[in-house]
Formats: C-alpha cells, sequence, structure tokens
C-alpha cells in the first residue's frame, strides 16, 4: 500500500472494524484512494467517493485490495 | 406528552437542529434501558401541543462498534424506551447522503414510523434539492422536509410539518433487507420468546445478545450468531446498498460534486505529516494560553463576590454557629467549586470548536499510532486534552474508544493529567519552593517549573498506559477508523450549548460531593471531643495575654490551638507517623486528608489551619506558610524538601472523590476506581518519599 495511489476494493474480512467500514461505505467494487499517511507510519487517509476517512495500515491490509490506474479510476 | 427522537449518522447535523428547536430548554438524563445519558428537550408545536425531543446518539448503523453509539441500539430494542416513541426525525446531510441512508433502511425495517430532514442545504450551489426530495419520498414512502438555513420563518415551518406528522404518522410497509431462509428458519422457531412478530427486531436482539441480555431466558448465544456474527451483519449491509444503489445513481446526478472540495485543499497542510503536527502543537499551547489568560479575570470576581458574601452573611448573621456553617462550611465550599468554572469553560469552549470544525477528527487521525504505542488510541487524545480541565469529562470522553481495553487504560491514567484543580496548590507550593529569577534570560524560574509539571503529568500518564498496557493482555485489538468529516464554520449556538452543559456538569457532579466534603471538613474542624476545645482556646488566651499578642494574632493563634484540639486535629496527629518520612507534619496530614476529596480543598484547609479566616488570598497564606517552623525540629516546614515533596505527592496521587465516582459509573463496577485510587496514591506516597528522602 502506498499512499498517492488508488485501490480497488475486493474481499473485506469479517471483524467488527470491518463491520463498521461497510458501513461507512467502503464496500468491495469500491475504489478508494490513500491520500496520505500520518505521522510516524501512523493510519492513511483514504478517500472513497466523497467519504474521508482514517484507517490504520492494518485493518487496511485485512482488506482484498488491487492497484488500479488513474484512467481504470475515471471510467468506474 | 408525544416524543420525537431525532435518529442519524454522526455529524449529520443532528444536534444542531436539536439545539435550534431546544435552545436551552433542554436537560441531560438518563432513559429507560439505556446507561447513557440522552439530551432531551421541549418543543412548543404550533397551537401550544408541548412535544418532548429526544437527542438519540449517533450511529452509522444498528451494528456499531463503540460504546457511545451502541446507546442508540440499547434505546431502540428496549421495548419501553423504543414504545415511548411517536416519532423518529431521521436527520441526513444532504452532502454525504449516499452514506447515511443505511440506518434510515434500518429503522423502516424495524417497522418504526420514520420522517426524513435533509440538512447542510446551503453546502450546495445550484443544487435541485426539491428533485432531490420528491425522489427520496418516493423510494422511501416518508415525507421529507428541506431544511434551509436556520431562520424564525423555516422554524415554525419545521415545527407546522412536525405537528402534521406526530398526528398522522406513517407505517412503512417496504423491506429494504429480505432475511435469508437460515436467519428465517432460526427466527421462526423463537416465536414463543418475544412479544413482537417482527422479523428483524428479532433478528437485532439475537446480534446484541450479548450485550443487552435480550432474550433473557436465553443464556448461551446460538452458534448462528456466535460464529458468523460479522459475517451476517457484512452480508445484510451489503444487501441493503445494492436495494438503495439505483436511489443513489439518480441522487449523485443531481449532487454533481466538485472533484477537490475545500476540506481536500484545507487537509493538504492541517494532515501534513509535518506541518500538521506543528499546526496541532501550536493549537495546544494556544489553548493553555488562552485558559490561564481569559480566565484571571472572572475568577478573580468570583473569589470577592464568595469574600464579600461572605462577610455579609456574617454582618447579618454575626459570631454565630449559624454563620460558622454557612460561611466556612457551604460557601467556602461552594467557592471551592465555582473559582473553577472560568477555566473549565473556556477548555470546553476551545474543545467545542475543535470538534464542531472536524478538526478533533483529524487530530485522531494523526495522533492514532503514536497514542498506541502507550497502550492508547487516538482518541484518548481527546480525553488527555479534555483532562487538562478536569478529569470528569476526560472520563466520560472515552465512550467513543471502540476497544474496552484502550478505553479502560485512557479512563484509568486520565486524572495523571494537571487538572485545573491542581493549579492553586501548584501556585502556592511552587511560590514556597522556588526562587523568583530569570533563567537563560527570558524564563522565570516559577513558570519553567509550572510548565515543567504539566508535561510530567501527561508523561506519567503516557507511561502508566504503557505499563498497564503491558499488563492487560488484549484480546482483540482494534484499529483506526475514523471519518475525517468535512470542516464546517462551527455555528457559535451549539458550541456555547455544549459548553454549558458540560460545564452544569462539572459543577453538579464534582460540586455535589466537594460540597458534602467541605461540610464533614468543618464539623471536624469546628468540634472536639468532650471539653478540649473550650479548654484549647482558655490555653490560648492566656498564652496570648502572656505574650502581649496584638488582637490579630491572639484571634490566629486561639484559632490554631482550637484546631489541635478538634476531631480533625487528632486524625492530623494520629497520621502524623505516616507522612513524617514525607516531611510533614500533623498540620499538613489535615489538609492531604482533606484533599483526597479533592485537590481544591488543600489551599482552603491550609488557610483554614493557619487561621488565614475569609481574608486569606493565596499570597497571605504563602507568606504565612513560609514563616512556619516545626516545633520538634525548630526548621521552616514548607523547606524547599518539604514544597517539592508535596508537588510530587499532588503531581501523581488521585484525589478526586468525583472522578472515582465517575470512573465506577463508567466502568460499571468499584474494582477500578479503587484499584486507581490506590495504585495512584501508593506512587504518589514512594515518589514523594524518595523525593524528600533526595532533598533533605
Amino acid at each position: 500500500m502506498i499512499a498517492g495511489r488508488y485501490y480497488r476494493v475486493g474481499r473485506i474480512s469479517d471483524n467488527a472494524t470491518s463491520v463498521k467500514l461497510v458501513c461507512m461505505g467502503i464496500i468491495p467494487g469500491k475504489v478508494i484512494r490513500l491520500i496520505r499517511r500520518a505521522p510516524f507510519g501512523g493510519a492513511f487517509y483514504v478517500s472513497c467517493d466523497d467519504k474521508r476517512v482514517g484507517v490504520s495500515a492494518l485493518e487496511l491490509s485485512r482488506m482484498e485490495l488491487v492497484e488500479v490506474d488513474v484512467k481504470e479510476k475515471i471510467l468506474s | 406528552m408525544k416524543t420525537i427522537g431525532l435518529a442519524g449518522n454522526p455529524n449529520s447535523g443532528k444536534t444542531t437542529l436539536f439545539n435550534a428547536l431546544t435552545g436551552l430548554r433542554q436537560k441531560t438524563g438518563n432513559y429507560p434501558g439505556i446507561t447513557t445519558e440522552v439530551h432531551s428537550g421541549t418543543i412548543d408545536l404550533l397551537s401550544d401541543t408541548k412535544t418532548h425531543l429526544l437527542d438519540l446518539p449517533g450511529a452509522y448503523s444498528l451494528y456499531p462498534n463503540t460504546s457511545d453509539e451502541f446507546e442508540l441500539v440499547k434505546l431502540i430494542l428496549a421495548d419501553e424506551a423504543a414504545s415511548d416513541l411517536n416519532l423518529i426525525l431521521y436527520v441526513a446531510d444532504v452532502t454525504e447522503l449516499d452514506k447515511q441512508l443505511l440506518l434510515l433502511t434500518q429503522l423502516l425495517d424495524l417497522g418504526l414510523p420514520c420522517v426524513m430532514i435533509l440538512t447542510m442545504l446551503d453546502k450546495l450551489d445550484d443544487v435541485d434539492a426539491e428533485a432531490i426530495k420528491s425522489k427520496l419520498e418516493a423510494f422511501f414512502n416518508i415525507p421529507v422536509f428541506l431544511q434551509n438555513k436556520p431562520g424564525k420563518a423555516n422554524q415554525s415551518a419545521l415545527k407546522s410539518w412536525l405537528k402534521s406528522q406526530l398526528d398522522s404518522p406513517i407505517e412503512s410497509v417496504k423491506h429494504y433487507y429480505e432475511l435469508t431462509k437460515k436467519e428465517i428458519t432460526f427466527l421462526s422457531d423463537t416465536n414463543y420468546l418475544f412479544p413482537t412478530h417482527n422479523l428483524y427486531r428479532r433478528l437485532l436482539y439475537f446480534h446484541h445478545q450479548e450485550k443487552t441480555g435480550i432474550p433473557k431466558v436465553i443464556d448461551e448465544l446460538p452458534t448462528l450468531f456466535k460464529s458468523e456474527r460479522t459475517k451476517l451483519q457484512i452480508a445484510e449491509t451489503l444487501k441493503r446498498y445494492e436495494s438503495l444503489q439505483v436511489l443513489e445513481h439518480e441522487v449523485q446526478r443531481i449532487l454533481r460534486k466538485p472533484v477537490l472540495s475545500r476540506s481536500d485543499k484545507l487537509d493538504r497542510v492541517v494532515t501534513h505529516p509535518i506541518f500538521g503536527a506543528l499546526i496541532f502543537f501550536a493549537i495546544l499551547l494556544f489553548i493553555f494560553q488562552a485558559i490561564y489568560a481569559w480566565s484571571e479575570l472572572p475568577m478573580n470576581w468570583i473569589d470577592q463576590i464568595i469574600a464579600v458574601s461572605g462577610n455579609g452573611l456574617r454582618n447579618i448573621l454575626g459570631e454565630t454557629m449559624v454563620a460558622d456553617f454557612l460561611v466556612d462550611g457551604l460557601l467556602a465550599g461552594l467557592g471551592g467549586i465555582i473559582v473553577f468554572v472560568p477555566q473549565i469553560a473556556i477548555l470546553f469552549f476551545l474543545l467545542g470548536l475543535m470538534e464542531e470544525s472536524g478538526y478533533m477528527a483529524r487530530v485522531v487521525y494523526m495522533f492514532d499510532h503514536v497514542m498506541r504505542r502507550f497502550g492508547l488510541s487516538g482518541r484518548s487524545l481527546v480525553s488527555l486534552m479534555s483532562a487538562g480541565a478536569c478529569a470528569i469529562p476526560a472520563v466520560m470522553s472515552a465512550r467513543s474508544i471502540e476497544n474496552e481495553k484502550e478505553r479502560l487504560i485512557t479512563i484509568l491514567v486520565s486524572p495523571f493529567v494537571s487538572c485545573s484543580a491542581r493549579i492553586p496548590v501548584y501556585t502556592i507550593l511552587i511560590g514556597l519552593a522556588v526562587p523568583a529569577i530569570t533563567v537563560f534570560g527570558v524564563f522565570n524560574l516559577k513558570g519553567l517549573v509550572f510548565t515543567s509539571l504539566y508535561f510530567a503529568s501527561v508523561l506519567a500518564a503516557l507511561i502508566f498506559g504503557f505499563l498497564l498496557k503491558l499488563i492487560f493482555k488484549r484480546k482483540n485489538s482494534s484499529e483506526l477508523l475514523i471519518e475525517l468529516p468535512h470542516y464546517k464554520m462551527p455555528q457559535l449556538k451549539d458550541v456555547l450549548i455544549q459548553m454549558w452543559n458540560k460545564t452544569k456538569s462539572f459543577v453538579l457532579e464534582a460540586g455535589k460531593i466537594i460540597l458534602i466534603i467541605s461540610m464533614i471538613l468543618w464539623f471536624l474542624g469546628s468540634f472536639g471531643p468532650g471539653e478540649a476545645m473550650l479548654e484549647a482556646e482558655n490555653e490560648a488566651r492566656i498564652e496570648a495575654e502572656t505574650g502581649q499578642f496584638s488582637p490579630d494574632e491572639r484571634d490566629s493563634h486561639i484559632g490554631s490551638k482550637k484546631l489541635e484540639a478538634s476531631y480533625a486535629g487528632i486524625v492530623g496527629k494520629w497520621m502524623e507517623p505516616v507522612i513524617e518520612p514525607l516531611g510533614y507534619d500533623w498540620k499538613i496530614g489535615i489538609a492531604l486528608l482533606a484533599s483526597f476529596a479533592a485537590r481544591e480543598v488543600f489551599v482552603g484547609t491550609m488557610a483554614t489551619i493557619y487561621s488565614m479566616g475569609d481574608n486569606g488570598n493565596e499570597d497571605a497564606l504563602q507568606t504565612r506558610l513560609s514563616n512556619e517552623i516545626n516545633q520538634k525540629t525548630g526548621k521552616p516546614v514548607f523547606n524547599f524538601a518539604t514544597s517539592m515533596s508535596l508537588l510530587v505527592f499532588f503531581l501523581l496521587a488521585m484525589q478526586c472523590m468525583s472522578t472515582l465516582a465517575i470512573v465506577k459509573r463508567e466502568t460499571g463496577t468499584w474494582k477500578w476506581p479503587i484499584l486507581q485510587f490506590i495504585g495512584m496514591s501508593a506512587l504518589a506516597y514512594i515518589a514523594a518519599f524518595l523525593v524528600y528522602q533526595y532533598l533533605s
């Protein structure tokens, strides 16, 4: 996972945080952008549609994320 | 009286609407079926119809993972509370509409009578809001109201609309989630357990059985809801999104959002790894400066009002027991609380601005990772900052922390952070121990020591957070997931109401206990066994006459001798052997014992012990203390070692009964407040002992 890149959400793990993630609209099929990272290797600043969320790197690593290029993102 | 519940996602504008409708006619209190406090108020709908309005806790769905969001679930599932709700006014932010409809579909599936209000319409430029309203009304088959900029005309239109909805609520018949065969089979077999025929309600009972205890006859949760609970919840949520997909596309077409919002541009700087951290520390510095600079004047006024009231009472009632009780017991206790109100109110106001603007969420995002190293979470930072004013709201704000262990550690370490009640104690003791000199050409040494005590208190909180992290073995570690809402200009009315409610809560919660303790102290200091007090007074009079004391010196001497003979003096002398290794005498012992009720009581008690009376301000007390000689050693009582030992004791000890009461309420057991009290007091004792022995 690299800040500044786009990823398509695939499978989501099943834990309490994932339920909240889904409830916030970050669901399989959506394209998210990891905009930046907090100091000292902290959480990622993630955008999904018009939503902005702070998500820990560990929680993101539990999701299946497939990198997409910007063109595909715009088409989606 | 009919009841309307305001429901919606966090940051949907729910509380702003609640404040606009109720103003200050709101109160905070417990509600049947739930443990948290819910804001409620009354509104006058047209034709003088009074209606009860509840600001229900915000949540993204009925599958929350924080205890404050979970309160909504508890309220909805508690039959008594849910049946009280005649109407649910669902508040949705139009700019985030696509993510805010999930909870609505769940409430509708429960068969609750819902209507919807769209907020933040002023954020949309050239958007046909009426078209969005029509789409929503057609899809959900519920009435929708457009909340334009707040104003009297809009409010009366809203009230009239609410009245008509209350008179004829529409029950939704459409379902947004079709239960799976597995769920239906299981739930059909549980008919005998429930009065409700709503299968979705039954499903929620089982999802939350462990926390709500409903249904009560089930001891062991069925395997389906143990092993597959989160899977079922995720699957249900995804199905709900599917059912909303068409509507979302249509709404998005109308909304046409900008690619890069103003919030995104601002966040490039505010959440920048370096600039963001610098901005945060600059804000922190400003907050502390503001608290002390802005509160000085109102605190002086309060001091003067209390002193004038005391003198007035004495003039009216004379030197009677009633006057002593009212002035030295009741008024002194009350003054001890009220004098901190300006500082606490300013901190709540500034924290309110940070929360309302959306900045606090950025702080949590920025520092979550760092805080986790100390067993805390990013949200703990909000608690630790609040603890700078008072530990009570700090402990309460830990409710938003998902992980129980992180929440508990936050609750346990927050009282380490120096609260405003320690300020008068620090002021007196620094005045005694630290010379008024300038170091490095610019810094006042007293100011430096004062600042370093604050840093030391935060450091203590972090160190103990780290130790507790090692002690508590976590079953499930939580991970940060926080919404970063769009920045918005804080509504002054909302911030002021929030400040008012929290300050009021502090005064009432802490006030009750401090008042009782002050009165007990007054009793212990005013009475003694048998004729001991009278004998002490006579003895002091003879000594004063022999020594040719001035009238002031004589009164001071009599007061001091009477105190020594009182119950308080007996207790102080009884504990002297325990506190002697820390450098304290029995007089300090009494003040120390009293300050276990609340730290700020220390200064007042010292003023009483040293007979400063009503005219005893901090400067006079400081002079009196610095002249005090230990009768055993013949040396000053408040030497450098004793003062530093006391400073360290106050830095680390758990001396606030109100906080302990709140910790009990928040953890649901006496175990944690008792351990917290013993642990912090033992630590304070050992640290103060080491400091005194090293310095003396």
